[in-house]
Parts: C-alpha cells; structure tokens; sequence
C-alpha cells in the first residue's frame, strides 16, 4: 500500500505573530519617539537661537549708538522688543550698563532677553565691554 | 530601528552645533571685549610691547598676543582667543591728544589767550603782526586738533587800495604766527556804494571753521540769495592746509524750515550764522525769516540737511552755538520761541535735549574737545564748563568774557596713545 504524508506548512505560531507586532510596535514607538524629542528639542533650541540673535542685533544697535554718544544711557527695564526683530511678540529685553574702569573708557553692556516656555521663565544673556572711540 | 538610531545622531549634533553657535556668539563679544580692555591697559601705561597676556573677562578665560606688523610700522595686531573664538584689532601708535584751548574777547581791538594745562590758567596770546591796512580786528578764530590757531583778518597787504580777506596761522608747538594765501574773494566796491556795505559789515558777517586738513569759511553779506543785487551773496571756500590752496564750495540748498519745522524757500531773508568743523566734517547753520536753524552736513562735497532741532513742547529751535566732534558728535545751544536755552546733541539721526549746567537764558556757546567732552560757556555769568561722564565739571575762564572757545590738541612725541584703525 502506497502511502504518502503531505506536510503540511507550519502556520505561524500566535506567540510568534504577538511578537513580532509587538516588535514591530515598538520600532515604530521608538522611530516616533525619537521624532518628538527631536522636535521638541529643535523647538527648543530654535527658541534659544532666536533669542540669542534679538540679543545680538539688540546689541549690535546700542554699540552704533555707542559710537556717536558713548556716555549715552542705554540701561532700560524689562520691556517687550520690537515687532521687527520680534514678530512672534514672544521676547522681551532689558539691557544693563555699566563703566568697566574709573577713567569711564570701557563701557559694559548686558543684553538679557526674556521668554516663557512650558518649563517656566527663560532668559539668555549676550554681554560685550565697548572701549570709547573705538 | 537603524532610521531612529541615525535620526538620533543626527539631533545630537544638531544640537551640539546650536549650543556651540551660541557659546560661540558670547565666546567672541568676550574675545572682543578682551581686546578692549587691553587696549584701555595700553593707553594707560602709554606703551604698547609686544608679548602674550591671559586673563578673565566676565568669568571666561582668554589668551591674547599683541605682535607687530611685519610690513607696516607703527602697526600692531593685537589678537584674543576665549575658547575656540578669536578676535583681532589692527593697533596704531600715534601722538598723545593733549588738551589745548584758545579763546578770543571781542572782534575790534581783541585779546587772544591760550591754554596749555586743562586744568591751568589762561595766558595772553600775542596778536598777530600788523599788516599794511590792517583793521586791528579779528571777526572769527577757528583751530584744529593739531594746535594751530587761525584767525580771520582784513588788511591791504595784496593791493594798496583793496581789502584782501585772510588768515593768519598761530602754530603752538612753534609759537609763530604766519599768514596764509589770501582768500580768493574780491571786495565789490559798487555794491559797497550800492547797498550800503563796508568791509567792517564784511569782516562781521565773516564765519570760519576747520579741521586738521581744511579750513572752510563763508565771506560776504550774509545771505545767499540776492534777486535785487545777484552778486551781492556770501561766498564759500575752502582751504587746502596741505595743498595750501583755496578753492570755491558749491553753496546748499536755500529751503530752510519755518516755525512749523516745514522747509521754505525763504530766498532774500536766508542768513548764514555759523560754521563748525572737525574730523573732515563741516556743519553750517542757516535760517530764514522766523528764528529756526537749518543745519547743514557738508561730507565728501555734498550738502546734506539735518532735521530741524526741537525746541521745547511742539516749537523748534534756532542753534545760538554749535559744535561737531569727533566720531560725527553735533552739540548746540538751543533757544526755541519762549527764550527757553537749552542743549541738543545729534545722536544717531536724531535731536535729544540736555541740561545746561547753569540754569539760566542768557547767551551760551559749546565747544567739543578732541575727547568728544562738551564745553559750555555761560557768558552771562561768566562760567565755563567741561561735560563729564555723569555731569559738568567747572574749569577756569579767560579774564575777559570771551566770544568764542576753540578747542584744539597738541602732539607730544613722548606720548602715545593707541587709535584702533580697524576690527577683526
């Protein structure tokens, strides 16, 4: 008597097939993860670029003034910046000065630019001492 | 996986490289700032050595070496590292600017004095030599930050008959008077008779200026227009100290503003008050039929008008005195409708008022010094004034209450101070 065994296919075992959506599942979670931090860490960082470029060009205007007045007050409150170098509204400056020697030839200039985020009030600070006449 | 992996890397040197652009933008303003505190130290101890300094500025280390230039004497470059950012200032050696003061009482029959130390006396300076067909009078003086004096002078010493304009030329260093070329500009002798005007009324409306290259001075009846006689206008010149010549100046634009600070083209009534200069700059202020000052900038030939200066509450105001410094500095002595005196600095494009340091209307000049500070004369009561920092120091006066206050520097070859010429 002839007789024959058809193997069948081995199917898939369910373990197996959990495991690997749950494999696959956590690749994606970790591609997506990975997505938001580095969104959110970029948001963050571009805060702080933008920022810290309001302080320069905030700067840069005090030491044109600088040039033709340098005993000139330029110290002021907290206030918001100008919709040019802010058009979001989100920042707002202060400067600080102050003579950096007793014959008043030096002169120190501090930038501070204001924010709130998510994690509560930010601030960079951008500084450069200015010689008179330079 | 392999995609995450790689997009993690990739934000981690994103964010390396946006935390070191911004250490990296204070790195190099604390650099920059090295190099000026450093030249500050330089001007002080009046030597400038070559060698390697380290310090802290702000909390930050930093590294500099000062070097000279292989190629150009005098030239040295001083360079600042703070972390990986540098930056570089080109240095050169040039003469001390010490302080030197001129003034001059009265026009007929005038006294000139001198001061060496800021805070010393005036000394009497001696007039310059009579010249045949002198007018013993001297209707403007002027000076520059080399220490020359220049004096405005009528005599016949060109022609027997005809009064020449010209300077003479006081040098500190030398003490020695000496006469420039005169001034190219020809007494009309008809429009003498014609309408009226002598050369006293000429020497009077006579106004002079100069800085360490030229003199600038506007000559004749005082308006620049005349439609009744076209000839009868002031005329401009400037001289040449290096090429020792004179040469005609196109004149400004005659509109001048009104009370409401709206330009007029007020033609017969235009006058020319004052001329101020220093630095390659000349300012000349002109005003029309009501008293408000129209300021004029003339730079590499052209003429460029100044906004009208603001006197108190919506009113403008007429500049009694001017001044420019160095670094494009303007000062006036404003006195706006009420009678109301007060001071007004150009900065940056813009009018800003500032106290006097007397508290009084009468007549005040302003003179600036070769360190850009402020002098202020109060003529009515016979005060003079140094601006400071945070204020006004007061200084000694000439014996006689005097016209005018020239400002200018002496050289001293045993002193130096260093001009930075250029930045990184």
């Amino acid at each position: 008597m002839n007789s024959f065994t058809i193997k069948s296919p081995r199917g898939i075992n369910l373990l197996e097939l959990i495991l690997a959506i749950a494999l696959c599942g956590m690749a994606l979670l970790a591609v997506i993860g990975v997505q938001w931090r580095h969104h959110k860490a970029l948001q963050k960082d571009e805060v702080r670029l933008e920022a810290r470029a309001v302080a320069s060009s905030i700067l840069d205007q005090v030491e044109v003034e600088l040039r033709t007045n340098f005993d000139g007050v330029y110290a002021i409150g907290l206030s918001p910046v100008s919709s040019q170098l802010d058009p979001a509204g989100r920042f707002q400056y202060l400067i600080e000065e102050n003579y950096g020697d007793l014959e008043g030839n030096l002169k120190r200039e501090q930038v501070e630019i204001h924010w709130d985020s998510p994690q509560g009030p930010r601030k960079e600070v951008l500084w450069c001492v200015y010689l008179r006449g330079e | 996986m392999l995609y995450a992996t790689a997009t993690l890397a990739s934000l981690k040197a994103l964010r390396n490289e946006s935390g070191w652009s911004q250490s990296r933008t204070q790195e190099q303003a604390a650099a920059r700032s090295a190099t000026a505190t450093l030249v500050a130290g330089f001007n002080k101890v009046g030597s400038l050595e070559p060698g390697e300094f380290e310090g802290e500025i702000g909390g930050l280390p930093y590294t500099a070496t000062l070097t000279v230039d292989p190629e150009l004497p005098g030239i040295f470059h001083l360079t600042a590292r703070v972390g990986e950012s540098e930056f570089t200032r080109v240095l050169r050696q040039e003469p001390r600017a010490l302080h030197l003061a001129f003034a001059r009482s009265g026009s007929f029959d005038p006294t000139l004095y001198m001061q060496t130390d800021i805070d010393g006396e005036w000394e009497t300076l001696l007039l310059p030599p009579p010249q045949p067909g002198d007018l013993d009078r001297i209707p403007a003086t002027t000076s520059n930050f080399n220490g020359q004096l220049f004096a405005f002078r009528f005599g016949t010493r060109m022609h027997p008959t005809i009064p020449t304009p010209f300077l003479s030329q006081y040098d500190a260093e030398s003490g020695v008077w000496s006469d420039l070329p005169p001034i190219p500009y020809h007494f009309r002798q008809s429009l003498e008779e014609q309408d009226g005007w002598t050369m006293e009324s000429y020497a009077r409306q006579s106004v002079l200026a100069s800085n360490n290259d030229n003199i600038f001075t506007v000559i004749g009846p005082n308006n620049l227009v005349n439609q009744r006689a076209p000839d009868s206008v002031a005329e401009f010149f400037i001289y040449d100290l290096n090429r020792e010549s004179w040469t005609h100046l196109e004149k400004p634009d005659v509109e001048v503003y009104n009370s409401q600070g709206d330009l007029v083209a007020d033609y017969d009534q235009v006058s020319i008050d004052q001329l101020a200069a220093t630095e390659g700059q000349f300012l000349l202020e002109m005003s029309g039929a009501e008293p408000v000052s129209t300021l004029f900038r003339l730079k590499d030939g052209r003429w460029t008008r100044l906004p009208a200066i603001p006197g108190s509450g919506d009113s403008w105001g007429k500049a009694e005195s001017m001044a420019c410094g160095p670094n494009g500095k303007i000062s006036a002595v404003v006195r706006d409708p009420s009678g109301q005196v007060g001071l007004a600095r150009l900065v940056d494009g813009r009018w800003s008022r500032a106290q006097l340091p007397t508290d009084n209307n009468g007549i005040h000049t302003v003179a600036i010094d070769s360190e850009g500070r402020e002098w202020i004369q109060d003529l009515r009561e016979g005060r003079l004034f140094r601006s400071l920092k945070d204020g006004w120091e007061e200084k000694a006066m000439p014996e006689q209450r005097s016209s005018e206050i020239d400002l200018g520097a002496r050289p001293d070859d045993e002193l130096f101070y260093y001009q930075i010429t250029a930045g990184y």
